[in-house]
Formats: C-alpha cells, structure tokens, sequence
C-alpha cells in the first residue's frame, strides 16, 4: 500500500490494556496552567522507567472549566489502578500545588475514583476547609498566594496505550518535520495523548536486552548506524527512522489518531524524503497480554528471555491469553 | 398519585401532621387517609373530620396541602420521597428531618424550619421564623444535608449548629446567623442581624453585605480572590432559581475568619 508514494507496511501497531485518568488544572491564564501541567507530564513518557504515561490533552477555555479560568486537561495512563493512584497524587502535589495559582479539579465520571485533593488536603495541616458543591467535595488548601483548591477525586477508566507507528525517512531532518506534520495533527484530537517529548520517540525499543534485569533495549533493526552489522528492517537510504506513540481512553481514539498521524507523516511524500511507514508490534512479547507461542518465537530466545524476566512466576506456564489486547493493522487504518 | 387535603376548619390548638407523607398516604384511599388520626393538643382527631381529601392519579408522590392558618405543626417531617407543597402558611418545624424529596411552602413557616434536615430541597416563600435548620431539642448538630431556600427573611440563630447543606436567604437574616455552626454554608442576599457568625468553629456565610455587627472574635481576614467561589457562587445561582447572583464575574470578598473564642476556622465573607 502506499499513499503519496510513501509505502505503508503490512503490519500493525500492538498496543495494550492501561488504566487512564483526567484532571483538569486551572490556573489565572493559560500560561501557569500549562506550566502546571507540563511539569507535571514532563517525566511521564514510559510506564517503564516513569510509572506513568501522561500528556496534555486540550487547552480549554474559561467557559469549559469548572472555576470559569482558563486551564489544560491533562490525561495519564498506568498500568494498574494502583499505580495510577501513586503517581497521580505524587504529580499532583509537587507540580500542581506548588505551581502559582492553580486549582485541580475532576475531568472525568464514573464509579471508579482515584483520589486527588482527599490526601493532599493534609498538607494545609488542619486549616484545610472542605466544601461540598453539588454533591462533589472540593479542598481548599491554604498556601502563600492564597488557596489551592483541589476536588476531593476524579474518574478511572480503562484506555489504550502503545499505539504507534514508525516514519522512515532518509535523513533526521525530514524524519522529524514528518513526524512533528504527523504531531500536530493528533494533537487536535481528543481522548489522546502523545506522551513522548513534543510528542516523537527517536529511541523505539524492543523487549529485553542481553543485560540481566533490563526491560527494554533499543530496537536494533531500525537503527541505521548498525546497518549491515545486524539483521535490519531499514533499506539502504534510510538513514533515520522515528516513532510516535498515542494512548488514548478508547480503542477507536487511538485508531483515528493514527490514521491522521499517518496521513500528515505522508503528506510531504517521497520528495520530503519519507520512505516508509511501519509500526511496532513486538510478537506479543509486549505489555501483560502474551500468547503461549512467545515462548517458542524463532527471535534466537530473546522472547522467552524477556518473559522470564518479565513475569519469573510464569517461567514453565503457558500463557493463552491474546496476542496484545489491542491490534491496529495499518493498511485496514488507511483502506 | 396526587393527595389534596384542604383544610376545612381550624383546631383549637396547634395540629401536628407528623406522617403525612406522599410516601405513605399513595398507597391509602381517601377513606383510609381520612381516618388518620392526627394530634392536636392532648386529643386525637380524624384528618377526614379537619380536611377534604381528594386523591387523583395525575402527579405521582405529591401532597399538596390548603391550610386556613399558620398551625400546621411538623409538615414534612422525615420526608424522604416525593413532594409537599404547601399552598399557604406552615407552622413550626416544617421539613424537620428531612432526608430527600421537595417541600414547598408557598407561604411563611414558623420556627425551626428544616430542623435537622438531612436532605431534600426545603423551599419557601414566605419568610421563616427563628432557628432555621437547627437541630432539634437535645440534638448536638442541626442541618446536616440537602438545601433550605427561603425567598423571604429569616429570623434569628438561622443555621445554628449547622453540619452541612446550604441555606439560602435571599431576604434579611436577624440576629446570631450561623450561631454555633458547625460546618456548611449560608448566603445571605440582603441584610444579616447582629452578631453573625457567633460561636461558628467551621463553615462560611456568604453575605451580600456587611452584617450589622461583627463579633470581635471574628478577626479581619483582608481581601481575597477565592477560586471556590465560582463554584459556590455558580451553585447557587443554581439552586436559586437564577433569581440572585447573576454575575460573571468572580468578585473578590472581605473575608472574616474565627470565632477564635470557639477555636473556630470559620469564615465570614462579604462580597464586594
């Protein structure tokens, strides 16, 4: 398949079960109310070596928020419910509460609820006061520029991380302007977001590596500089090779930020030095969704390799779960 | 199914109507209804000797009351579904107890209205008496839930040992507003009494001016932009029918803080 001669790849991205939240931070104009939230997404691009996932969802408008100032809504995807908790908290209180200005309050419903203000009310050391506003329970935290106002918990649900896809181009010039073309695209979209720096991963990963105890290591067939020395994905004149990764609430948010993201990577075609698009799927070997022939995958051991390491309890156990929870086949995307 | 009972001659004394729910009487005839016993003094009186009842399928779980007089003691109380509506004056402690549901009171109620309320909307028209929402004799703590709405002027200690709700006043509140209150909050759209705020450990009162006098346990706090405020305000824009607080704009408020002889953090705020 190919659209504006860049050829698309007959694959798909895998991606898998997360648990995602959204909060929407205020603040006295856009400017602190990002600051607030890009501090508090800043180190958020893996759940690997972050505990979380998380980007900017939207800039919203004073009308759309629930104190009438201007403010972001920011989304995080974890792995558990439990993570999620931990680090929501941890993120809240030393990037939001310490940011000038700002209130956090619930952007999302629902039975499932992850506390947000109900613990760090702790820090106005019992001069904190409680508010009950329509049946929801706000904190108002008094801090030195006056208070920090915190709704008492916000939604959980479940969501869709590891969505992805690879542009392949012949230099990291136009791999980048394709790739940020493809950024500001998704970023229109809601439900999504792109957690890795301005939204584009220059180090794509596989699972495993030859060294005990780590989890992920580059992924060695899209690196240009070990052309020849490895068994490559990449032709001859691919000399830079990006990916961008979406998380998104549900599975048809991620499937139509792909396919816009695809679309724009493509749209500067092959005279913009884009060669291919690919994805990454990692034979099942990717997130807690395996399938009992992982064990067994012709990739010299390295699958059973990672898995051991990953889940030590389920060494000599087959595993019939699903390969990925999640498939996005990228040529039915683009049909 | 609507119940009507139109009062049809006034007791020599006042007339307690504990039990008189939608709840309960949707599920009599008007025969059954009319043999309800209802106290008034030391004697026991059949409701269908004091009121007309009609009963019809239109609204289901509504009460709607006609009394001649303003002693009608306990309308409401422990109402947990439906609606009340009241076309006409209610005694004392209407919407005691109340859990959930509506009452309406078209006219003006007398004291200790929405005496320990729990939930529900108590809404009235008229004005109401002393001690609006305070708890009952012998309770530690007076409205814990739900929202009281009085269209007219209160009287005095309106929200005492209040827990949690709201009260709204969109006329003049008298003396000792929010005495001893607990928690919650009360807006006040005209002019608050005397001393408002006595004795509060927690809660806010919102007043649309200053009250007649504050207490000096209750110590200047200055002026804040207050981000909750919107939301409170929003509120009860909301509850209110849109008849008060339209504005846009978040004003900044005078803000009052104490009572410091109660190791109080409550908080007066006068909205400039």
């Amino acid at each position: 398949m190919q659209l504006n001669g860049v050829t698309i790849d007959d694959t798909f991205a895998e991606a898998f079960g997360m648990k995602a939240t959204r909060i929407v931070i205020t603040a006295i104009d856009h400017r602190w109310a990002r600051q607030a939230a890009e501090t508090m997404t800043g180190f958020a691009t893996s759940v690997i070596g972050c505990g979380v996932e998380a980007g900017i969802e939207d800039e919203l408008a004073a009308s759309r928020t629930p104190d009438g100032r201007p403010g972001v809504s920011v989304l995080m995807f974890g792995m558990s419910g439990k993570d999620l908790a931990k680090q929501l908290e941890t993120r809240t209180g030393q990037c939001v509460l310490t940011c000038p200005t700002t209130a956090v309050f619930a952007g999302m419903g629902g039975e499932e609820r992850l506390p947000l203000g109900k613990n760090l009310r702790y820090f106005g050391d019992g001069y904190q006061i409680s508010k009950m506003i329509n049946g929801r329970r706000y904190w108002r935290v008094p801090v030195m520029d006056g208070e920090f106002l915190a709704e008492e918990d916000t939604g959980r649900c479940k969501a869709v991380g590891g969505g992805n896809f690879l542009v392949l181009a012949n230099s990291p010039q136009q791999a980048l302007a394709a790739c940020e073309d493809a950024v500001a695209a998704m970023r229109v979209l809601s439900n999504i977001v792109l957690p890795f720096p301005g939204g584009i991963v220059r180090s794509g990963s596989k699972i495993g590596s030859k060294y005990k105890g780590l989890l992920a290591s580059t992924n060695e067939a899209y690196c240009p500089t070990l052309r020849g020395l490895v068994k490559s994905a990449i032709g001859a004149t691919t000399d830079s090779v990006m990916e961008i990764v979406v998380n998104g609430i549900g599975e048809q948010d991620v499937r139509d930020a792909m396919r816009a993201g695809i679309q724009a990577a493509c749209k500067r075609g092959t005279s913009g030095g884009v060669v291919r698009i690919s994805a990454g799927n990692y034979g099942g070997k990717l997130g807690q969704y395996l399938r009992g022939d992982v064990l067994a995958l012709p990739a010299g051991g390295q699958g059973r390799r990672a898995v051991e390491m990953r889940f030590p309890l389920f060494r000599r156990r087959p595993l019939y779960t699903p390969l990925g929870q999640y498939q996005f086949p990228l040529h039915e995307l683009m049909a | 199914m609507t119940v009507t009972l139109r009062q049809m001659q006034a007791t020599p004394q006042r007339l307690d109507c504990r039990g008189l729910l939608p709840s309960a009487l949707e599920k009599m005839n008007e025969r059954e209804i009319g043999g309800i016993s209802l106290r008034s003094g030391n004697r026991l009186t059949p409701l269908g000797e004091l009121f007309n009842v009609t009963c019809d399928t239109e609204d289901a779980g509504t009460l709607v009351v006609h009394p001649i007089d303003d002693r009608l003691d306990f309308l409401g109380t422990g109402l947990h579904a439906g609606q009340i509506i009241v076309e006409g004056d209610a005694g004392d402690y209407a919407g005691r107890e109340m859990k959930d549901g509506n009452l309406t009171v078209r006219g003006n109620v007398g004291d200790l209205a929405g005496s320990g309320l729990q939930g529900g909307t108590l809404l009235i028209h008229g004005n109401a008496g002393r001690q609006v929402g305070a708890p009952t004799a012998g309770k530690r703590q007076g409205q814990r839930g739900g929202v009281i709405r009085v269209r007219g002027d209160v009287g005095e200690r309106a929200g005492e040992r209040m827990r949690r709700g709201i009260i709204i006043v969109e006329g003049n509140a008298g003396a000792f507003l929010g005495y001893r209150m607990i928690a919650g909050t009360i807006f006040v759209a005209g002019q608050a009494g005397e001393r408002a705020g006595y004795g509060m450990h927690r809660g806010t009162l919102l007043l649309q001016r200053a009250p007649e006098t504050i207490c000096p346990t209750l110590r200047p706090n200055g002026r804040h932009d207050l981000a909750f405020l919107r939301l409170l305000l929003d509120e009860l824009h909301h509850l209110s029918g849109e008849a008060i607080l339209n504005r846009d704009d978040v004003p900044e408020v005078e803000r009052y803080v104490g009572d410091i002889a109660n190791d109080g953090r409550g908080e007066i705020l006068i909205l400039c």
